[in-house]
Order: structure tokens, then C-alpha cells, then sequence
């Protein structure tokens, strides 16, 4: 019956304590604390050239790791029609199933009483005690953000995630866990202050953030704090609401609560509703900074729902939410760093487009991602890959199909979608190791690389991810990446990147520089020194010999794929494309 | 071998308990390789291409018949060195070799390959470089798996004090699958230093002061911190020496670093170098002077870097430690080319040099057949696993047991390092060995002492209590198997923490007021000097404290769920209890109940919840006409009675008081016909009913 979940079983880097290890002297890097690098556009439309370069800057930024169908797919549109593609919302999903089975046949008990294999388990009474839906959510997101069309819509559950942060771990209840991401999917490209609205009154957020403890005997501040500091107003030297108005909104959300027991035992979906007897029912007088708004409070039960709405209304009257807002939305897609030139120029003529709209997400984002600043070369390939967009990025490059040790299909047998989950919660694990726990940011704030200047992105990277980053590439080219491992069967597999037919693809591979030099296009998308561009040639050829070995090589291999052929192209391609993500340029995006 | 199943990288897959002993997990085997300080290493000399064997070592008495075959690329008979004792004759650049192989420092064996030979460069170095037969596909190296054996844990736990330094280090740029891994690259690679794995070269690219310029800098930055043995290889590159000057060439500079690197002390076993340009298709030999051109060059580079690496391994009496060997992917055809050059053949010989190599000429002289067809090709009379076998064997101290594994069968042996006696067997020479009577398997240091070693399972790690930010409350608990043992514990740890605590006879330890951070903890046993063994371990804050209350109206009880801790303190209104288990239920009261929960330990939270259980009311005669009758149970004494209409407004609100039956009476005859919401709210009573007034 306890919610404790064992997250203490998978070791997360520390990235913060880590970074402060490394020692880095700002200046050797030609960074300054008191400096920040921006552009001097405006958000005007841009109309400059619009090639490959300024398409895969675009979906760079506004997928996850994007795929290369989704490339060729924009290759011919205009600006204004990939933006439009880009801004059009997912279809529905497959909703979250019992795909973990296999995992807790231990427990007859848990076994009899959760839902059927392959059932949806969303709206059903809680049973697993070992927290296996949870991991299920977490590897059915890392499967929408690999199967995501060529939509913003699963960055922007991303971007929220991040910014209105809750933790699936820690919501004991698996279904409320999924009804964050849900609401967060929802919203996400629609109406902010709505979004603000469910999230308030989302049971996973009441549990995350002492919500569901908050009582007019004695007012929990967690949640009215956040609200204001992280959610909506931020911290900003403009941002003047008071401890008071923490307290004031402490008590104005006294009473939302849901019945943990009964959600827990009893199927659908959590029943929030404001339990009016610990409701603080009197009047909520709120600072100067919001216009010294005054919200009564009322013995009618009903009143509640009122008087947060009332609540949302004043935060989002203050000209300081939409520009927190727009600044977040900003360092997420564009550059980290703001300086007060990039204030006036972007920030505050964005918040006007988002106030003017009603807080409506879509016209900011159309604004910006059309904008010639979005487009500044200054803005391609300047930040450090997240771990998602890097793993993604991989996944969506490579075909990973499960295979067994000897690399030869894994056979699922009749457990095909156990073993489907378990690909991507392999790799999801991988992940958790290179800094990043899919839906569970390591505090309130956010992953620090999306809030913490100056460093920001440069957090993914310590010595310790850098070395696991290359160890995970190594292994996809090489002897494979471990995603499943059962003990007492000895059964194992793997994921690995088949190279020979992997090339296949590209252009007349059997000319080896053309080739290189397509790698090097596909995987980085940026120039790279010809001393780096012959050293990958050269560990291919092991050592500076014909050319020619390389086509007679591939030429054979179109001829006959014999396990020679594929052998030999393999222990090669490995080593080049191996170095390829050795490069500082591959981690850029 | 197969050893992939437990081998794979399933680094990502396991659970990580924080405070699992990280660098001291080592094996019994590793330990024995840690006398590897004064420890044999071994030199691979990759000739990539295909070295023409022939006119490396000419089968002079077959010279007439090779001059027809061959005659564009074949010296005259004069210029090759006649070999003492044999027939044949070292191209003249090799004149050092021949004196090496005169003081019987270098062993040639003949004629070397594999049965159904490839070809094609890649698919031969492949087949050299896994140890495999002509048709078994393999992605790792025979050298790598060697040492994955020997070093099970690499690389999550690598360095560590046993293994301070690279398990191997390949030159050249290029890395080998001879160093590729079942789950790891075994070696460091001399490249490029915009690359994360770079080593030595102190060269920094410089990038503009942009966005993405700040971006490359703070990666090559990291990338170079990354090295976990950078420094340690830089230390003993910068201290090492070369008494006796290398060739200022490709190979030159190479040998120059593995010369630089042993002398300065580095404890690498294996090294490769390499040389490219084998692949003598034409030109092999200038058209005017066939004792000149390209392969010349090559093997002069080669004699010269070799010769000067024993020179120096003497001056500085380490020649006893090492061993070299050279390999190249296949051999050439006997004949030549319309190019001055020669096509891809099938064997060579291979050249074992050292102090300790059983020098000589081993196997016949090729034998050319006297009919020959181009289409004629040398048959090998070795194969090379014979080579990395014997090595392995005779050289590294393998079992050769383990040897058949490395190399997926057995093949026989060939004598290519000197015997010496060795009478309790255990790998060092009597005349060597300070303790030449060790019982048999003990591990031995290299003076052929037995060291002393207690396996990691003999201590027991338990952290029994966490800590908050701030405070010290943590501690871990060490318990010993082995009793027989007087322990020193030396711990350090955050902020400069270090303690040191003494067990006599293996009694448990308790090392207490830690505070959060990661700790470092050193076992060493009374009267062995050289045993140590290291822990790593983590002090975590402990998980949040979660609370879970349960009201059941039936019986008027909360129950509570407990989970954060050991022990709970919970105060239902005036009353605290101190609670051992993680369920607790006590009677509430009526009216407001005020239940706080905690812990010792402060950052885990408090816990609040406010029940109210109120009396109950009862309203009759409902629907009622004029008067309405409202019984309140409980004892208050004054009760707040409002009545609201369903539309939310208040019509009327009062203070009463219930008289003896508890019974208030109100007079509703003022009111219209309607529904109405009755509220009764005191100290211990909160109801509310729904009346109908006709």
C-alpha cells in the first residue's frame, strides 16, 4: 500500500555537481558571466535563403531528434508552409497499455487483478506495487517522441513537462501520472491560462507539489509559490509579487483535493473537486503587483472553482507572465541566454502577440519560428544536444530492430509487445544514465540546462556523459547496446545499427569520400576541419590505402550481401561513423 | 569462448545501489596482473598491406628459379645478407635485424598464414585482427578479449589503484579491431585532438568567441578532462627517455613514444605500432635500382626503429621485459607484376624480437614449386594463432586454457620465448624468484612471493541511516567475514571528512555522522603491508517522508500509511506517539482533529492533515409546512444555523441553542415553498441537510 517507488535503483547523474567538477574558466571557452551572445534581428519574417541548412535548423529545433522522412518531407515547402505543417497537433494516440506483463509474473496477486495483456490500463484500479506502469508510461513516451509526425506538438509537451513540472515517479498513482502527460498533450498548443487551470487541479500535481495537503488550519505555500515563481510570473526583476501574495494564494487553494484511497480502488479517471470544509473561505487580498486585486471568498461551495479562476485571470493581467512565458518559450527555441537588447527586441512584442491573443500558444510560436531572428546563423548548431535529443536523434536515424546475441532477430515470440516495451525502456535507462529521466525532471525547476545560466546547455556534458555519450554510439556501431537482460533464462538483447544496408541508402556509396562526406552532412549538417574529414576516411581504410578497396569492397556487397561482405563493411563503417560522433560538432543541434 | 552473455554492455541495464563498492570491485585474476608494475609487455608491429615476405627474407637457394619468376622486383643475389647457419638472405635494410637474429634476439617463423586465404586487405586484416578461421565472422579482437579476461570489470571500473594505466595503447591514428572489445575498446588511441579519446598531444584548436564557437571550446575542453588517463599517460610520456635517437619518420616517431612511455614508467602491457604503404602493386622497386623504392624504404624504417628500441630497452635495462612482434594481412605473390610490383599472396614470415626470445629461424624455407603457374600460391606452414598462442602462453603468462578460449580452439605451439626453470610453477624464473616454493595457484608478486588477498565478499557494507542537507546524521555499517583479522578502516569523504577506525578480530564498525556525499573507504589488514582494498559509497538523503490517511466513518478511526522511515512521530491533537511500524490508527474525536506527522530527520517533511468528524443532525418533519425541528447530537452548547437557498444566497443565519432533547426549533412559516440547504456548524458539528418547505 506504500507509493514508494524505487527510483533509487537507476543511477542519475548528478549534472549540476558534475559541471561544478569540471572547473571551467568561462573565458578559455570565450564565454563571460557578464556576457551574453545575441542576435540583432528582429522578428520581421525572414526572407533570405531558405535551404537545407535553415530546414534542418527548424526541425532541429522544433522536433526531437528529427528523423530524415521528416526532412525529405519539407524539403520542397516554403517557409510558411513548413511552419504551418510544424504547427499542426499530433493525432490521437494509442493510449498506454499493459505491455509489462512479463515483468511482474512474480505477483500472481497483481497479475490477476491488473488489466488484461495488451489492455489499456489508464482508467484502471492501481495494482502494481513495483511501480511498472510507470516505467510502461515512461517508455510509451519515448515511443511518441520517436514516432512523432512532423509536429511541434511533442516538444511542446516536452517544453511543459519542463516548465510546469510534475513527477511521474512520485504520483503514486500510475493513472494520474498519465493524465498530466494527457492534459499536458491536450494544451500544449492550445490556451495557456487554461493549461495553468487543469495543472493547478491535475491530481498529480496536488500530490507533487502538497496540493492535496492544503487546508485553511494550516495553508501549504509549496504550490502558490511555484505557481508564481516558475510557472507563470517567474523571478524576474519586474516580477514584484510579495511573500504575501504567496500566503494570499496559499489560501486561496486551500481544499482542492482528490480522495487518494478511492482513486486509487475505484476506476476512471481522479475526481478533483475543492472539499469545501477545509476551504478557506474568506477574502484574498493580493500586493500591488496585481493591481492590489482583491478575491472574496464565499460560504457557497461553488465558489471555489471561482475563485481560482479569478486567480489565474489577475496572474495572467501582469504584463511580467506573458514575458516570462515568451522568455521560456525563447531559451527553449532559439538561445539559452537573453540580454536586454533581446528583451526589447523579441521578448516584449512577443508577450503583446501572446497577451493580445488571449494566451493562445500558437501565434507566439508562428511568430518566432517565421521570424528572421529564429534564422540568424548565428542561432544553427549552438546548442548541446539534450540526452532525448540525442538518443531520439539516433533512433530515428537507425533502424534498431531487438536482436539476440549472435545479432540475429530476436525472437519475440508471441511477446511481441512486452518485448517492443522493453526495447524502448532499454534505452530509456540508457538515457537515464546520460542525464535525463523522461517525465521526471530532477527538481520544480526544471532540468537545469533549460534555466541555469550561463551554463544552460553546456550542463548535458561532463566528463562522465561525454564518455557514455561515445561508449552508447560505440556500442550501437559496434557490439551492440544491452536493452534486456533476464537473468535466470540467459536471455539477452541488444539493439545495433546494421551498417552495410544502413548505407544503402545514400548516394553511389561505393566512392568513399562522396560517402564521407554525405555522413558527415546527414549526422552533423555542419563543416568539419579536412584534417577531421581525412581522419575519418582514414579509420575506415585503416590506414592510408586505395580508395579503390573501399568500392571493390561496397561493389562486392551489392553483388553478394554474404556475411563476409557485411562483416567487413561493418568492423569499418564502425570505426568512421564511430568518430563521426567522437566530433564536438555531432552533439550540436 | 563465450563469455558474451555475461560480458555484453549491460552497464545501463543494472541496478546501481549507491553505495555498491564501485572501484574496489576487483578479481582475483586482476590482482594477479597487478604485478604487472615490472611486467612483461608486448609490442605489435602492424605492416599494413601485405608485406612481400620474399624479398624480406629470400630463400637464397632458390634464388635461380625466383629471379625467372620474379625478375623486376628481385635484388641481385649479392646485395641480400646471407643469414648464418640457413639459406637465406635479409634484404639488405634488415642488416640489424640479422644481428639480432645472430645473437639469437630474434625469432623468424616461416611462412605464415591461414588455410583458404582472402585477398581482399579489409577481410584479411579482419581474419588477423579477431583471430578467426577464413570463415568465422567475429567484431572483436583477439587481443581485446585476451584482456577483457584478464580485466572482467573494464572499463566501469578502470583505473583504480590496481590498474592505475591504459590496459593498452595503439599508435598510428587508426584504431584496430584488434582492441575491439565485446563490450568495450580495450585500448587508448594516439589520435586527433579534436576527438574525445585523444591522448598526449597537447594541442588545442582555438574557436571563435560565438554562441557555437563557446559550444566546440567547452566540448574539446571536456572531452579532454574526459581522459581518465590522460595525465598519467602525459606524466610518463613528459619522464621517459631515449638515450639513443629514434629515425625522424612515421614508425621512428612511434616506437619513440612506446620507448618514452615504458621508461617513464607507464604499466601498459600492450602496445601496436604500424606502418602503411605494404600494398606494393607497382614500384615496389625503382626500375633502375631494384635495392631501392618503396619497399626498401619501408623495411629500412622498420629495421631501424626496431634496432633502436632494443638499443634504448638496454641502456636502460628493461630489455627483459619486452617482446615485439610484427604481422602484416597477408604476404605477396612470387611473382612479379608488369609494374615492378607484386599482387596480393598468401604468406610471410613473421618476426619475434627481445631479450627473452628463444631466437632462430623456425620452419622450412618456402618452397617454390617448380612448375609454378601464377595462379600458384605459398601454402602456410604456421598459422598465425600459433603465434598469438605461444605469446599468449609463454610471454603474457596466460593459462592455456584461456588462450584456446581467446583464440575459440587450440592450436599447437611454437617455442618463441626462452625456458627457464620454474619449479614451484609459478611463473617466475627460479633464479628469479625470492620464494621458489609457493603453493601451487597462490597469486604471487613478481619476485614469485604469494600475496596476500582476501576476497571483496569478505566485507559486508550496510548504510543504515541517510542524512539531511546540512546535518551529519548519517552511517554506514561494515561487518567482516573473516574474523582472524585485525582491519584498519581509513574513510574520506566531503568537505575534507576523514576518519579513521580500527577493528580488532573483525568487529563491526559503525562510521556515524556522515553527511550527504559521496566517500572513499580504504581496508587495509594489520601486518600486510601490501593489501588494500577500496570501497566507494554514497551517502544519500533519505526519501521523502509519505503519508497516507484513511478516515473509516464505521468505526471513527484514521488510519495512517507510513513510508520515509524507521520511525514516526505522530501527534493527534494533544498526544504524540512514537510509531515503529508503517501503519498506524488511532480514535478520532469529534470535531477538529489536528494529526502532524515527522520524522528524526528534518528535510524529509512534516506531514499535516486536519479531520473534522462532526456530530450529526437530523431535520423532521422534512418536507415540513411552518415549523422545522433539528436534532444536533454531540454536546455543544451553541450551534451557527444557516439556512442558503439552492441558488447559493444566504436567506437567514442564526446562533441557537439545542435545548435538553438536543432538539432546536425554527419557525420556516415566513418563507416561500422551495428547497433549502440547512448548515450546522459548532465545535465539533459541520452538517449541512437539504429541507423542502411546501
Amino acid at each position: 500500500m506504500s507509493q514508494h517507488v524505487p527510483t533509487d535503483k537507476i543511477k542519475h547523474p548528478d549534472l549540476v555537481a558534475l559541471f561544478q567538477k569540471e572547473k571551467v574558466q568561462w573565458e578559455s571557452i570565450g564565454l563571460r558571466k557578464d556576457r551574453t551572445l545575441n542576435s540583432s534581428k528582429g522578428l520581421a519574417v525572414y526572407t533570405g535563403e531558405f535551404g537545407a541548412t535553415q530546414r534542418k535548423h527548424l526541425l532541429n529545433r522544433t522536433l526531437i531528434g528529427y528523423s530524415h522522412s521528416s526532412y525529405t518531407q519539407i524539403q520542397n515547402l516554403s517557409l510558411n508552409a513548413c511552419v504551418e505543417l510544424l504547427l499542426t497537433p499530433e493525432k490521437a494516440f494509442d493510449l498506454p497499455i499493459n505491455d509489462y506483463y512479463l515483468d511482474i509474473i512474480d505477483n500472481p496477486d497483481e497479475v490477476k487483478n491488473d488489466v488484461a495483456r495488451g489492455a489499456v490500463w489508464v482508467n484502471a484500479t492501481e495494482v502494481n506495487q513495483g511501480g511498472a506502469r510507470w516505467v510502461s508510461l515512461k517508455s510509451w513516451m519515448l515511443k511518441q517522441f520517436n514516432l512523432q509526425s512532423t509536429s511541434i506538438h511533442w516538444r511542446m509537451v516536452l517544453f511543459y513537462n519542463n516548465l510546469l513540472v510534475s513527477s511521474i515517479q512520485n504520483a503514486g498513482i500510475s493513472k494520474n501520472a498519465f493524465y498530466y502527460v494527457d492534459t499536458l498533450f491536450k494544451l500544449s498548443l492550445g490556451n495557456f491560462k487554461e493549461l495553468i487551470y487543469q495543472v493547478t487541479i491535475d491530481p498529480s500535481m496536488l500530490i507533487y507539489l502538497n496540493g492535496n495537503q492544503n487546508n485553511k488550519y494550516a495553508p501549504d505555500e509549496n504550490y502558490a509559490r511555484e505557481l508564481q515563481e516558475l510557472f507563470t510570473v517567474g523571478k524576474g526583476p519586474n516580477s514584484k509579487y510579495t511573500e504575501k501574495d504567496v500566503a494570499e494564494m496559499a489560501r486561496l487553494l486551500t481544499g482542492w483535493q482528490f480522495d487518494w484511497e478511492k482513486t486509487k480502488t475505484t476506476e476512471g479517471r481522479a475526481i478533483v473537486k475543492n472539499n469545501f470544509g477545509i476551504h478557506d473561505t474568506g477574502e484574498k487580498q493580493f500586493s500591488e503587483f496585481y493591481g492590489n486585486k482583491k478575491i472574496s471568498g464565499s460560504s457557497n461551495p461553488d465558489r471555489a472553482e471561482g475563485e481560482l479562476r479569478e486567480a489565474i485571470d489577475m496572474i495572467c493581467a501582469t504584463d511580467e507572465m506573458s514575458k516570462y512565458i515568451c522568455r521560456r518559450i525563447y531559451s527553449f527555441f532559439v538561445n539559452p541566454s537573453i540580454d536586454p537588447a533581446t528583451e526589447d527586441l523579441i521578448i516584449t512584442p512577443l508577450a503583446k502577440i501572446f497577451k493580445d491573443a488571449k494566451f493562445e500558444i500558437l501565434p507566439v510560436l508562428r511568430t518566432l519560428l517565421l521570424s528572421e531572428h529564429f534564422f540568424d546563423n548565428m542561432h544553427m548548431k549552438t546548442m548541446v544536444k539534450s540526452p532525448l535529443d540525442f538518443v531520439v536523434g539516433l533512433l530515428k536515424e537507425f533502424d534498431l530492430p531487438l536482436l539476440d546475441n549472435n545479432y540475429k532477430p530476436f525472437p519475440k515470440g508471441s511477446d511481441g509487445i512486452y518485448f517492443d516495451f522493453k526495447r524502448y525502456n532499454g534505452i530509456q535507462n540508457a538515457m537515464i544514465s546520460l542525464g535525463m529521466n523522461i517525465g521526471d525532471p530532477p527538481s520544480v525547476s526544471g532540468w537545469p540546462a533549460y534555466y541555469q545560466a550561463p551554463a544552460y546547455d553546456l550542463f548535458w556534458i561532463n566528463s562522465e556523459t561525454i564518455i557514455k555519450r561515445a561508449q552508447f554510439t560505440d556500442a550501437l556501431f559496434n557490439w551492440g547496446q544491452g536493452v534486456y537482460y533476464n537473468g535466470s533464462t540467459k536471455t539477452y538483447a541488444q539493439v545495433r545499427v546494421n551498417l552495410a544496408s544502413y548505407l544503402r541508402q545514400f548516394n553511389n556509396p561505393a566512392d568513399l569520400e562522396g560517402l564521407v562526406d554525405q555522413l558527415v552532412n546527414r549526422h552533423i549538417g555542419m563543416n568539419i576541419s579536412a584534417d577531421n574529414r581525412q581522419l575519418i576516411i582514414s579509420q575506415i581504410m585503416q590506414g592510408n590505402m586505395n580508395l579503390n578497396y573501399w568500392s571493390e569492397l561496397w561493389n562486392a556487397y551489392v553483388a553478394n550481401p554474404s556475411a563476409e561482405n557485411t562483416s567487413t563493411i561493418q568492423n569499418r563503417m564502425a570505426k568512421g561513423l564511430g568518430l563521426i560522433y567522437q566530433l564536438g560538432e555531432s552533439q550540436l543541434f | 569462448m563465450n563469455r558474451r552473455n555475461f560480458l555484453h554492455n549491460m552497464a545501463h541495464l543494472a541496478a546501481i545501489p549507491s553505495f555498491l563498492p564501485g572501484l574496489g570491485q576487483l578479481e582475483l585474476s586482476d590482482l594477479l596482473s597487478s604485478t604487472a608494475e615490472a611486467g612483461k609487455i608486448l609490442v605489435i608491429v602492424r605492416l599494413n598491406g601485405g608485406n612481400d615476405g620474399l624479398n624480406t627474407l629470400m630463400p637464397m637457394e632458390q634464388y635461380g628459379q625466383l629471379k625467372s619468376i620474379r625478375p623486376s622486383v628481385i635484388l641481385p643475389e649479392n646485395k641480400y645478407i646471407p643469414v648464418e647457419g640457413t639459406s637465406l638472405g635479409f634484404h639488405p635494410s634488415m642488416a640489424g635485424m640479422n644481428t639480432l637474429l645472430s645473437e639469437k634476439r630474434l625469432a623468424v617463423v616461416q611462412s605464415v598464414g591461414y588455410t583458404k586465404p582472402n585477398f581482399s586487405h579489409f577481410r584479411s586484416t579482419d581474419i588477423w585482427m579477431s583471430g578467426t578461421d577464413t570463415d568465422q565472422y567475429e567484431s572483436s579482437g583477439w587481443m581485446a578479449r585476451y584482456l577483457e579476461s584478464q580485466h572482467p570489470s573494464y572499463p566501469n571500473a578502470y583505473p583504480n589503484p590496481n590498474f592505475p594505466h591504459p590496459l593498452s595503447i595503439e599508435l598510428g591514428g587508426e584504431s584496430s579491431l584488434l582492441f575491439q572489445g565485446q563490450n568495450s575498446f580495450t585500448s587508448l588511441i594516439y589520435s586527433n585532438p579534436d576527438q574525445f579519446y585523444n591522448l598526449i598531444n597537447p594541442f588545442v584548436n582555438t574557436y571563435p568567441t560565438t554562441i557555437q564557437g563557446s559550444r566546440l571550446a567547452y566540448l574539446q575542453l571536456i572531452g579532454k578532462q574526459s581522459q581518465v588517463y590522460g595525465s598519467v599517460v602525459q606524466t610518463a610520456f613528459r619522464s621517459g627517455t631515449t638515450p639513443f635517437a629514434f629515425a625522424e619518420n612515421d614508425l621512428g616517431n612511434q616506437f619513440k613514444i612506446v620507448q618514452k612511455l615504458i621508461s617513464g614508467g607507464l604499466q601498459t602491457r600492450v602496445y601496436m605500432v604500424q606502418l602503411t604503404g605494404f600494398d606494393t602493386h607497382s614500384k615496389q622497386v625503382d626500375t633502375q635500382d631494384s635495392t631501392k623504392g618503396q619497399h626498401t624504404y619501408l623495411l629500412k624504417q622498420v629495421n631501424d626503429a626496431i634496432v633502436t628500441f632494443m638499443k634504448n630497452l638496454d641502456a636502460q635495462n628493461l630489455g627483459d621485459r619486452v617482446v615485439g612482434v610484427t604481422l602484416s594481412e597477408f604476404g605477396r605473390t612470387v611473382h612479379s607484376n608488369g609494374s615492378t610490383g607484386t599482387d596480393h599472396g598468401t604468406v610471410a614470415p613473421m618476426f619475434v624480437f627481445g631479450n627473452s626470445v628463444k631466437g632462430g629461424v623456425i620452419g622450412a624455407n618456402p618452397k617454390i614449386p617448380l612448375d609454378y603457374k601464377t595462379s600458384d600460391e605459398l601454402v602456410a606452414n604456421y598459422d598465425f594463432r600459433q603465434v598469438y598462442g605461444s605469446l599468449l602462453n609463454q610471454w603474457m603468462g596466460n593459462d592455456p586454457k584461456a588462450t584456446n578460449e581467446v583464440l575459440f580452439k587450440e592450436f599447437p605451439k611454437v617455442q618463441l620465448i626462452k625456458l627457464f626453470n620454474d619449479s614451484d610453477g609459478d611463473g617466475v624464473a627460479d633464479g628469479n624468484d625470492l620464494c621458489p616454493a609457493t603453493p601451487i595457484g597462490a597469486v604471487v608478486d613478481i619476485h614469485g612471493c604469494e600475496v596476500f588477498s582476501v576476497p571483496v565478499n569478505n566485507y559486508a557494507l550496510q548504510m543504515v541511516a541517510t542524512t539531511c542537507p546540512g546535518m551529519s546524521n548519517g552511517a554506514m555499517k561494515i561487518d567482516f567475514v573473516d574474523k582472524k583479522y585485525n582491519y584498519a578502516l581509513d574513510v574520506k569523504g566531503p568537505s575534507n571528512f576523514a576518519q579513521t577506525l580500527k577493528s580488532s578480530a573483525g568487529a563491526s564498525q559503525l562510521l556515524n555522522k556522515l553527511a550527504i556525499g559521496n566517500y572513499q573507504m580504504s581496508i587495509s589488514i594489520e601486518g600486510q603491508k601490501t593489501y588494500l582494498q577500496r570501497f566507494d559509497f554514497q551517502i544519500a538523503e533519505p526519501a521523502s517522508l509519505i503519508v497516507q490517511s484513511i478516515v473509516r466513518a464505521e468505526s471513527n478511526r484514521v488510519e495512517l500509511e507510513l513510508s520515509g522511515a524507521k520511525q514516526y512521530y505522530i501527534q493527534l491533537n494533544q498526544k504524540i506517539y512514537e510509531v515503529n511500524s508503517d501503519t498506524w490508527s488511532a480514535e478520532l474525536e469529534k470535531g477538529p482533529n489536528l494529526i502532524k506527522v515527522w520524522t528524526d530527520q528534518a528535510c524529509q517533511g512534516n506531514y499535516y492533515k486536519e479531520i473534522f468528524q462532526s456530530e450529526q443532525i437530523r431535520c423532521f418533519p422534512n418536507p415540513c409546512e411552518n415549523d422545522l425541528n433539528i436534532y444536533v447530537s454531540g454536546q455543544d452548547r451553541e450551534v451557527q444555523i444557516v439556512l442558503y437557498h439552492l441558488n447559493g444566497s444566504k436567506v437567514v443565519s442564526m446562533q441557537q441553542q439545542p435545548d435538553l432533547n438536543r432538539v432546536i426549533q425554527l419557525d420556516l412559516s415566513d418563507l416561500s415553498a422551495g428547497i433549502y440547504l440547512v448548515q450546522v456548524t459548532g465545535n465539533t458539528i459541520n452538517q449541512q441537510a437539504k429541507i423542502v418547505k411546501k
